[in-house]
């Protein structure tokens, strides 16, 4: 049996092999299918890895605050301060107050940067008539030139958030154990209070244009039904909207309600969630520990969606008037996998406000306090732009032990496979061209903006170009769908 | 440089290999920040930004981000070679193997095992080492640095869509960096980070810390340096390293110290590497150039000496097996100093 398994194996890779010379995405849709078309299970699968977890063990541990943000140069940023946030707490050091609203800023620009991002480069583009031939940023600006054009100033705006006050906009390195390395000067904050004076107008047509866009398209959101069992995000203590520091809460996927809570820090976080390995994919998922046998069950969603629903004010009033109008519009709790990119667009409007409010406040002193020792371990738990973000350390004699990275996407993909599942199952392909099947696995998969190079900690972010398989019923594969 | 035929409008293809993204996000800066390249420019293939799927037979220009670490993306670049004109290679990781050659510190089934908890997958084919594009395909431009810069990109665009030549860097970090050499007074490395308590205003290697900006190649602007932070080398190195086959990184730097602390830099050379060696470790001076070939071979082979001592630490094979068993049960190793 042993053998025949292990041929089989061979012959699945071989197949998909000769597929995947072909040069196109990464992230993988299988839709494995039977009596010729009908759709019997759906993976979702990330094809490569650059090893980030055992690529530093042995080196400084201080140092992992600028090797981590290159796992991913979307959201470097929030790599860069979950790890300053593990390795303060190896290194027994106690970032100071004004330290913690340096890092703060890092993490608010970065968010700010890909939360107009995502809905620029990937959601609204996808709302663009099916017809136009290579949707993308730019065929969005030639219809909506306004609309671009405010992003791309908002998009940057967070970029310098995050260069002014991390050092670098992309992998920034400002952020050290202990607290941070430099406090700008107060011309550098001053030039940025004034952009974000200047700015404002732009903030207001992308938020309102972009609602405008994806509510005209409010059958598109209907008709993608969750298929995850929880969500999850880490709020202030009171349930403010917190992206740094705060409790982690999983909510339950149908009702909202909170069914577990664990701390932000140490290794508690082992205790609710699970890794698996698939054999099939890069991406180690992610469950709820207590109820789940395998990465089908226990599926958990992250994302500024279960953001929406955790948090209780994001402490803007024009956010949150935002948020009751959608509130009225699709019901409580937000649930949609769709709905995800239109908080964006909200969480943006909030991050907007709360730098602009942070830069009025003088930055003070002192930003460091010396670690006091140099074995011991650390884990941090903060919200990516994508969801929740988990760095986890150990070192001894300052050199790093131990490091386990779980991101965003890798939690979503149990929760993409889920909703692919729920949509697809089922159906049979005959009864959909190719092109509304691509349509279909694009909306669901890009709705969670997911990042493969956080994921698999690798490459690929292909969030455009899916590559979808149809297998049969040996998850042999049998064709690829083209957009 | 390539013959490229002269046309109002040129294909251009970005084609992602294993990296992160942050060159592509630099990339799309560039373009939507200068308006003259998107008219000079289409977008034919670029899997981050357009919705196509296939990269057509032929490209005019194209850009290769990341480094080669499975099957897939060997044959991708290959492909990408065969079909474009102009190939550009972007980033660290495309120049020099970048972060992700860091990982060729361990056997790579070793890895796969300890992170997935087995040694391969259904998935991707994992090569047993990291390559650098560079190396592996013959490429027109290198536009290094983890991330390129963005004027880097829009100048370097701009000038191929004109016929010009590249403007190509030809200096170090230091020439951008505002801090002051000193003389060395006395021959000790620190080991970690500085902190924000070290002179803003003198140069790193004159306190006493590891910084890599007189072996790095221009063109950041030093913002490391500028924020208390130490040059980590992500540029890759300055350019008379990488073509002049006597130099490697930590001798070169080490040179730079010897002359700092008054040292004679052709005879005092050695004790200043072997310190450098004992403080940090072979390993940090390749952080971004470990897969590079370029550097492994160099002449006293310093890069594959630390491949070699990493692989065989006993300690460190440990840590690999603790983390194996992670991967296996889900249970995390005991916090160091619980007693285990």
């Amino acid at each position: 049996m042993a053998i025949l398994e292990e041929e089989r194996k061979q012959v699945r890779r071989k197949l998909k092999k000769i597929l995947m010379t072909l040069i196109e995405g990464h992230a993988f849709v299988v839709l494995k299918t039977r009596n010729g078309g009908e759709i019997e299970d759906v993976l979702y699968e990330g094809v490569d890895t650059r090893m980030f977890e055992t690529m530093w063990i042995g080196m400084n541990v201080d140092e992992l605050p600028r090797v981590t943000p290159m796992i991913c140069g979307v959201c470097s940023a929030t790599h860069h301060v979950a790890s300053v946030k593990a390795a303060d707490q190896v290194r027994g050091a106690e970032a100071p107050p004004e330290a913690w609203r340096i890092r703060y800023l890092i993490n608010m620009g970065i968010h700010l940067n890909n939360q107009v991002l995502h809905p620029l480069v990937f959601g609204l583009p996808d709302f663009l008539p099916v017809e136009v031939e290579r949707r993308s940023m730019f065929a969005l600006g030639q219809r909506h030139p306004d609309v671009v054009k405010a992003g791309v100033a908002l998009m940057e705006l967070g970029h310098k958030v995050v260069a002014v006050f991390g050092g670098r906009d992309i992998h920034p390195i400002n952020g050290i154990p202990g607290g941070v390395s430099r406090k700008p000067s107060e011309e550098e904050v001053e030039k940025l209070r004034s952009l974000f004076g200047k700015h404002r107008g732009d903030l207001k047509v992308f938020v309102e244009k972009s609602f405008e866009i994806m509510l005209g398209g409010k059958e598109k959101i209907d008709a993608y039904p969750p298929g995850y069992s929880y969500m999850m995000a880490l709020t202030g203590p009171r349930g403010e909207y917190d992206i740094v520091n705060g409790r982690v809460k999983i909510l339950n996927g149908k009702t909202g309600s909170v069914e577990a809570e664990f701390s932000d820090r140490g290794r508690e976080y082992l205790s609710y969630l699970k890794e698996y390995t698939v054999p099939y994919s890069y991406i180690r998922m992610v469950t709820t520990k207590w109820k789940a046998q395998s990465p089908r069950e226990g599926t958990i969603h992250v994302s500024a969606l279960a953001r929406a629903n955790a948090v209780k004010s994001y402490g803007v009033e024009w956010a949150d008037e935002l948020r009751d109008r959608l509130a009225e519009e699709f019901g409580k709790p937000f649930r949609h996998p769709l709905l995800s990119t239109l908080f964006r667009v909200v969480e943006s409007a909030a991050l907007y406000e709360l730098i602009a409010r942070e830069l009025e406040k003088p930055i003070g002193d002192p930003i460091y306090s010396p670690p006091t020792r140099d074995s011991g371990e650390g884990a941090a738990v903060i919200e990516a732009p994508r969801g929740t973000l988990i760095h986890h350390y150990m070192a001894e004699e300052g050199k790093a032990t131990f490091i386990n990275i779980i991101t965003p996407t890798a939690i979503n993909a149990a929760a993409i496979e889920a909703d692919l599942r729920g949509f697809f199952v089922g159906k049979t392909l005959g009864e959909m061209s190719d092109r509304e099947v691509y349509a279909h696995a694009a909306s669901i998969v890009r709705s969670y903006d997911p990042c493969m190079a956080c994921a698999t900690h690798a490459a690929s972010r292909n969030r455009v170009a899916l590559r979808i398989v149809v297998a049969d019923e040996n998850w042999k594969p049998i064709r690829m769908l083209r957009p | 440089m390539p013959r490229l035929e002269r046309k109002d409008v040129y294909t251009l293809a970005l084609v992602p290999l294993s990296g992160c993204g942050g060159c592509e996000v630099q990339a799309l800066r560039a373009l939507a920040l200068a308006p003259d390249l998107q008219k000079r420019y289409r977008v034919v293939y670029w899997p981050l930004v357009v919705e196509e799927t296939r990269l057509p037979e032929h490209v005019d220009v194209a850009l290769v981000e990341g480094l080669v670490r499975t099957r897939e993306n060997l044959e991708a670049l290959r492909e990408i070679r065969r079909r474009a004109t102009v190939l550009i290679v972007l980033g660290s990781c495309a120049s020099w193997g970048g972060i992700g050659g860091a990982a060729d510190a361990f056997n790579a089934k070793l890895s796969m095992k300890a992170i997935y908890g087995r040694e391969e997958l259904e998935s991707a084919e994992m090569l047993p080492r990291a390559y650098a594009p560079a190396d592996l395909v013959p490429v027109d431009y290198v536009i290094s640095r983890c991330p390129p810069p963005v004027e880097h990109i829009m100048l370097t665009l701009r000038a191929i869509a004109e016929g010009k030549p590249v403007k190509t860097a030809d200096s170090t970090v230091c020439s951008q960096c505002p801090r002051k050499m000193k003389p060395i007074e006395k021959l000790e490395f620190k080991p970690g980070l500085p902190g924000p308590d070290a002179d803003p205003e003198t140069c790193f290697l004159s306190q006493g810390y590891l910084c890599l900006g007189s072996v790095t190649t221009v063109g950041c602007g030093a913002p490391c340096t500028r924020h208390g932070v130490p040059c980590f080398g992500c540029g890759g190195p300055y350019h008379e390293i990488a073509e002049r086959r006597d130099m490697d990184i930590i001798t070169a730097l080490a040179r730079k110290i010897a002359t700092l602390a008054g040292l004679d830099p052709v005879k005092d050379l050695d004790k200043v590497v072997e310190k450098l060696l004992k403080v940090y470790g072979a390993r940090r001076f390749y952080v971004f150039t470990f897969a590079s070939q370029v550097l492994r071979g160099k002449p006293h082979g310093f890069a594959v000496k630390a491949l070699v001592e990493t692989r065989r630490n006993p300690v460190l094979r440990k840590r690999l097996f603790e983390r194996i068993r992670y991967a296996e049960t889900g249970e995390a190793p005991s916090p160091p100093g619980s007693g285990s």
